[in-house]
């Protein structure tokens, strides 16, 4: 038992030691989420810039996500929703709060191109109203679920 | 590049209007909600709602669909699952692997894990070895016995600890955030002012 516990952290030692990258702290600490898939190009344009999106990279409240023809992009929140785009998607992260201790709970997306699935997490679990997926035709409201939205390029 | 694109999609396009004659394959192409099964087996339930109107799906495998933003929610209709396949492939399978969740317990009135709770301790190192660039949340959580300010700082205590064991067992400090939800992430329902041990727990959530 005590062999197989020290392989085991001896494995996972080295698995992190490749990918513990160093950031600032302030900036760990600002994160919403995590990309944990990536496939073809995905970005997410934040008030300093374009960003090329890979594995590990955190995302923040207000970046807008997109993805290219070919491309797909899945991220894990702080509170356990997932969010995973298909191709040629835009999604804005227009607000997340996860502070159960002080009461300040919100999930709000804006997908205004291509495919989604949404996979709610604890946010919803505590407070369902406090989740809302909007798109250009209509508001997603949920109650504890996974669903998938797809909507048409404006004026497209 | 808009040529390259261009030229090929004029016949795919009027292919796609030939095959579409049918109005279950119209309101496909429309904007479209479908409600899925979740990964427990149980299906929630969403609403889909414009200003002209609202619709709710219960039952997995349906869906609404919205022709604009001032047209009605369509009645829920069923999806096949090769339609549901051929739109939304590469998101389903961007879906990153479900965050995996453990529960520790303290001794009382101590600040070493039970023994049972640091058993566990080995599968939280497997599951992190095993994780695509893994962060790991720790959340500290009391019951609703004492003040909710004095109980959010008690929980982010108990979860400083239990980080200190993990980067510890050589868990990177960067790759570990250490949260508190007080008294109010109850894991067993119970009204305010209530004991309950169950309640006092750090969570570990690998993602």
């Amino acid at each position: 038992m005590a062999v197989r516990f020290f392989a085991t952290l001896l494995l996972a030692v080295s698995v992190l030691a490749g990918t513990a990258d160093v950031r600032p702290a302030a900036a760990q600490d600002a994160a919403i989420g995590h990309v944990k898939s990536v496939k073809g190009g995905a970005s997410a344009t934040r008030a300093d810039g374009q960003v090329t999106l890979a594995i590990g990279d955190p995302v923040y409240r207000e970046d807008v996500l997109e993805t290219g023809s070919g491309g797909a992009l899945g991220v894990i929140f702080r509170d356990n929703t997932i969010l995973s785009l298909g191709p040629r998607t835009t999604v804005a992260l227009r607000d997340y709060a996860f502070e159960p201790a002080a009461e300040k709970i919100s999930f709000l997306a804006r997908i205004t191109r291509g495919t989604l699935l949404y996979v709610s997490g604890v946010i919803a679990k505590l407070s369902p109203s406090a989740v809302s997926i909007e798109t250009p035709v209509a508001t997603v409201a949920v109650r504890g679920t996974r669903f998938l939205a797809q909507v048409k390029d404006e004026g497209g | 590049m808009i040529r390259s694109i261009r030229t090929p999609a004029r016949p795919l396009g009027a292919l796609l209007v030939m095959l579409c004659l049918l109005p279950a394959c119209s309101r496909l192409n429309d904007n479209l909600f479908v409600l899925l099964e979740d990964a427990d087996g149980k299906t929630g339930a969403i609403e889909v709602t414009n200003e002209s109107g609202a619709r709710v799906i219960e039952r997995s495998g349906q869906a609404v669909a919205v022709r604009g933003a001032n047209s009605t929610p369509s009645d829920p209709f069923a999806v096949s699952p090769d339609d549901i396949d051929a739109r939304f492939r590469d998101a389903l399978a961007a879906e990153p692997e479900k965050p995996v969740n453990f529960v520790l317990y303290f001794q009382t009135g101590s600040t070493d894990l039970r023994p049972e709770s640091a058993e566990q301790l080995p599968q939280v190192l497997q599951v992190i070895a095993n994780r695509t660039a893994p962060i790991v949340a720790v959340v500290g959580h009391t019951d609703t016995a004492g003040s909710a300010r004095v109980n959010a700082a008690l929980a982010l205590d108990r979860a400083r600890e239990v980080a200190k064991i993990l980067t510890g067992i050589g868990i990177p400090a960067a790759r570990i955030e250490i949260t508190s939800h007080g008294e109010n992430n109850l894991l067993i329902p119970t009204g305010d002012e209530v004991a309950e041990p169950r309640n006092r727990r750090v969570e570990i959530t690998v993602r």
